[in-house]
């Protein structure tokens, strides 16, 4: 290898590590920090966040709750995390016990997907860690309470707006 | 080495040759994996593998929930590209069903799958900074990562481990401003990716830590049935995108990244113009959205008919693909999970023999394994 | 301050009737403490500093909430829960060695620093053949190194020690010739010295041969102190900790001592030999030095935070076969600058 070449490359692997350099300066001068200090500074949380569960209540119906115990959610739910018992019949049907063990939750949504009175939600509450595992299993009237951030339910965001379609949107559009 | 070659076991070695275990708990192996090192100085002789350490019997969760309490667990399988799983899955569902997915919903599932590619190759980026000493490109791409989380979470509610594909199209349609938000996003991107390119990828010292190391000729990279950026990085183009087109992916166009040089820098030149790539996707398909249903039309109570499918997926980390067996019900018979990484770590012996210690590290980020999809 | 404060201390001394040589002591043990309490708080900072440093160049904030909104306290608070921690040593490895090694990592940069002159007037102990002295007790720490990794009963602390010394033992020469291609500008073995030529005739790295034995000098302190591009024999990544993998509590925390105050004496010599050392308009020595000796620090964070590392054969290759023909040909050069430089004369 000659001595001009072997000088050129010595010329360009120290410009590369310079220019390194350089992009560490810019990031230590020139661009902000986006550390958010919890917890005096939150993050801003989208409305179709996975969060708490909610029960919505309905003051028509007995023990105010929307929930007729149709156990709908407890099928959908892939790893066991509701404990239902319903009593009362046709239109009064509620649930005397309904528990849940956010501790084998994944927050896959389904059992809000399969609820067909739009009864179970999640917020956008995402602070629940606990020193003890009891405090996973939440019972109703904890799942019911109303003094925490009400989470959109499953028809709200289905009735949210969408992203029109584009001008550009090619091909046939379904009719469905 | 064959399956019953239990020399591996037999630390009996010649006496110059130490046998080093990287445990399970290492901060390098990208996960619980254990590498038994045979160690001639600083030099290879052998690697093995030792995996299982993170297996959560997914196949068996396959055959005992129904089909649609078994998406969520491919979320869970890669979870640094969770889209991408789900995407094989429910690809497998509907061919075994006959079910037609609107358009909409199928530009949908391509938006987030390559934005899911976009952040898994923002991960290995950082992790691999970070293995070869640049702390600073650990934080920097997880920085980039952390705004496609943010995409992400609007459409989806989460951020990790994403479980918006449904049998029949997604779970939620695009959310309104997610347009503008993303094409801000890929403004935001591309000068860093430049950035990116200066800082690493010119790097002098890392060139020298990449180039030359790891090779895994073309021949040996098909015959391990090795995909994505490794076989990529060996000069094969194989892309499932394009020889076995799925969902909306012939609308696009995109080229197919392969680079030549068989080594830990060609893969690593492969991942970042597949980031590039997957921004062009992501810009044509949000520009052309088109109208109409985001889930096609089915039975409240699924069942699929008997008969088997095979879904096949071009993940970030290479070919993933779910064979279902249906027999009429609504439980699958068998769901079998075909993962990229365990197939890509099986060439971890071929490229790393004859190399030293140090660039191990180097060579399993190059591969770019996940845990959870190796052991499933 | 060497005479007059031996002279000052002896009449007072004198009172109680001790005799005259006692003034010498004293003074060299008061000299010796405030040098040792100097490392020690300068340490402190320097930990605090690289935080601060590698958020900084991150989009992080670091420290920020220990003791102000600046976290300035956060060394502190680490230091404590390290004293705090369970003192674990192993019971197979050779515990004689593993106790004394960080002790001799760290004292070292103590020895070496009590000779640096912080301005004209204050140095702990000027030595004329200051230079000869600095260099020698640098290449104590090695020892340390690998008595760290030997004790430990480890593979991957033997590995790390075994990368230490070879690499420490490759750039001790092109980082000695650097430093002796300042001896042949300045004509001088002594510190003091070195910078008072500075002071008159101008910073050393201004002059062509001497920029090159700067970048030499960088590059030498940089793996002397293990710091990145060279810090091997403690990749974290490779070999979890290196040579220091089996140290908890107090003794990390003196390995921890040990590499800052190593990095803040390098980089008070390369102050020294290059940048002028205390020469300086209008502020007092003292601070142009810890000004030029920071200034230079916050160089080597900036190199730690912006590279990977190289591999421990490239590390040598480069070392022998580059830096060190590198190193002998600016000397050459060097020489040949100063003679014409006094021909012309």
């Amino acid at each position: 290898m000659s001595a001009a070449t072997r000088a050129q490359d010595v010329w360009i692997a120290a410009a590369s590590l310079v220019k390194g350099l350089c992009v560490t300066l810019t990031n230590w001068v020139a661009r902000p920090r986006i550390t958010l200090q919890y917890p005096k500074e939150r993050p801003t949380i989208p409305p179709r966040f996975h969060g708490q569960f909610i029960l919505r209540p309905d003051p028509n119906r007995p023990r105010g709750t929307s929930c007729t115990a149709c156990l709908l959610c407890w099928k959908a739910c892939p790893s066991d995390v509701f404990r239902i018992e319903g009593t009362g019949h046709g239109k009064d049907r509620h649930p005397l016990v309904f528990e849940m063990d956010l501790s084998r939750c994944m927050f896959c949504h389904l059992c809000i997907e399969a609820c067909p009175f739009d009864c179970i939600a999640e917020n956008v509450d995402y602070e629940f860690a606990s020193y003890s595992r009891d405090s996973f299993i939440q019972d109703f009237d904890f799942l019911s309470r109303l003094d925490r951030p009400q989470g959109k339910l499953h028809g709200e965001l289905l009735a949210e707006p969408v992203e029109k379609a584009s001008d550009e949107a090619g091909g046939a559009t379904d009719a469905k | 080495m064959s399956a019953a070659d239990l020399s591996q076991f037999d630390y009996e070695r010649d006496g110059n040759q130490i046998v080093l275990n990287m445990g399970p708990q290492h901060p390098s192996t990208h996960g619980v994996l254990r590498l038994l090192l045979t160690l001639e100085g600083e030099v290879m002789k052998d690697v093995s593998p030792d995996i299982g350490y993170l297996h959560r019997a997914s196949e068996w969760i396959g055959q005992h929930r129904n089909y649609a309490q078994v998406t969520p667990y491919m979320s869970r399988l890669d979870y640094v590209a969770a889209s991408a799983q789900e995407f094989a899955y429910v690809e497998a569902v509907e061919r075994l069903a006959g079910i037609e997915v609107p358009r909409r919903a199928q530009y949908a599932r391509v938006i987030l799958a390559e934005l899911t590619r976009i952040a898994s190759h923002l991960l290995w980026w950082a992790t691999f900074g970070n293995d070869l000493g640049a702390t600073t490109v650990f934080l920097y791409g997880f920085r980039e990562r952390e705004r496609v989380l943010d995409l992400i979470e609007l459409m989806v509610g989460a951020r990790l481990t994403h479980h918006s594909y449904r049998i029949g199209g997604v779970a939620y349609d695009v959310p309104v401003g997610f347009r503008e938000r993303v094409l801000d996003f890929l403004e935001y991107l591309r000068p860093k990716l430049g950035e990116y390119d200066a800082l690493l990828t010119g790097n002098k010292i890392l060139i020298e830590r990449a180039q030359g190391v790891g090779v895994l000729p073309p021949d040996q990279a098909v015959a391990w049935a090795t995909s994505g950026p490794v076989v990529r990085g060996s000069g094969v183009a194989m892309d499932i995108r394009r020889s076995d087109p799925y969902s909306a992916y012939p609308d696009f166009d995109f080229d197919v990244v392969t680079h030549d040089g068989c080594d830990v820098l060609s893969r690593y030149l492969v991942r970042m113009g597949e980031i590039r790539q997957s921004m062009r996707i992501i810009e044509q398909a949000i520009k052309r959205l088109p109208s109409g249903p985001f889930m096609a039309k089915l039975p409240k109570v699924f069942r699929a008919p008997a008969g088997d499918a095979y879904g096949r997926v071009e993940t970030p980390r290479g070919d993933f693909s779910v064979y279902v067996v249906g027999d009429g019900s609504g439980v699958p018979v068998r769901v079998r999970l075909r993962s990229p990484c365990f197939a890509n770590l099986q060439a971890l012996p071929v490229m790393a023999h004859g190399q030293k210690i140090g660039d191990l590290v180097a060579i399993l980020g190059s591969i770019d394994i996940v845990l959870g999809s190796v052991d499933r | 301050m060497k005479e007059t404060g031996a002279r000052t201390l002896a009449t007072w001394l004198g009172r109680f009737g001790l005799p005259g040589w006692a003034g010498d002591v004293a003074r060299m043990l008061i000299a010796a403490v405030a040098v040792l309490v100097l490392l020690l708080l300068v340490v402190l900072f320097l930990v605090w500093l690289e935080r601060k440093v590698s958020a900084d160049i991150q989009s992080r904030m670091g420290p920020a909430r220990v003791g102000g909104r600046f976290g300035p306290l956060q060394t502190v608070a680490d230091a404590i829960k390290l004293l705090l921690k369970e003192d674990l040593i192993p019971a197979q490895g050779d515990r004689w060695l593993f106790l004394v090694a960080p002790a001799i990592v760290f004292l070292p940069a103590y020895m070496a620093l009590v000779t640096v002159p912080f301005s004209d007037r204050l140095v702990a102990k000027d030595l004329g053949v200051g230079v000869v002295y600095v260099v020698a007790v640098l290449t104590l720490p090695t020892i340390g190194l690998i008595m760290a990794g030997w004790a430990s009963n480890n593979k991957y602390s033997l590995l790390g020690g075994i990368r230490a010394v070879a690499q420490l033992v490759t750039y001790e020469v092109p980082f000695v010739v650097a430093i002796l291609c300042v001896v042949i500008m300045a004509d001088s073995l002594s510190l003091t010295e070195i910078v008072r030529v500075q002071s008159e005739q101008g910073w050393f790295i201004f002059r062509l041969p001497l920029m090159l034995a700067f970048l030499i000098y960088l590059i030498g302190a940089l793996s002397e102190t293990n710091r990145l591009p060279f810090d091997l024999p403690e990749a974290e990544s490779e070999l979890v900790a290196g040579y220091h993998t089996e140290y908890s509590g107090l003794r990390f925390a003196m390995f921890f001592l040990g590499e800052y105050a190593m990095q803040f004496f390098v980089a008070a010599l390369g102050a020294l030999l290059f940048l002028g050392g205390w020469s300086g308009p209008w502020l007092p020595g003292e601070f142009w030095f810890l000004i030029k000796a920071f200034g230079l620090i916050l160089l080597i964070m900036w190199i730690r935070w912006t590279y990977p590392r190289l591999r421990i054969d490239q590390v040598m290759h480069f070392g022998w076969k580059f830096l060190l023909p590198v190193s002998l040909l600016d000397l050459v050069w060097t020489a040949a600058w100063g003679l014409w430089r006094s021909g012309v004369k």
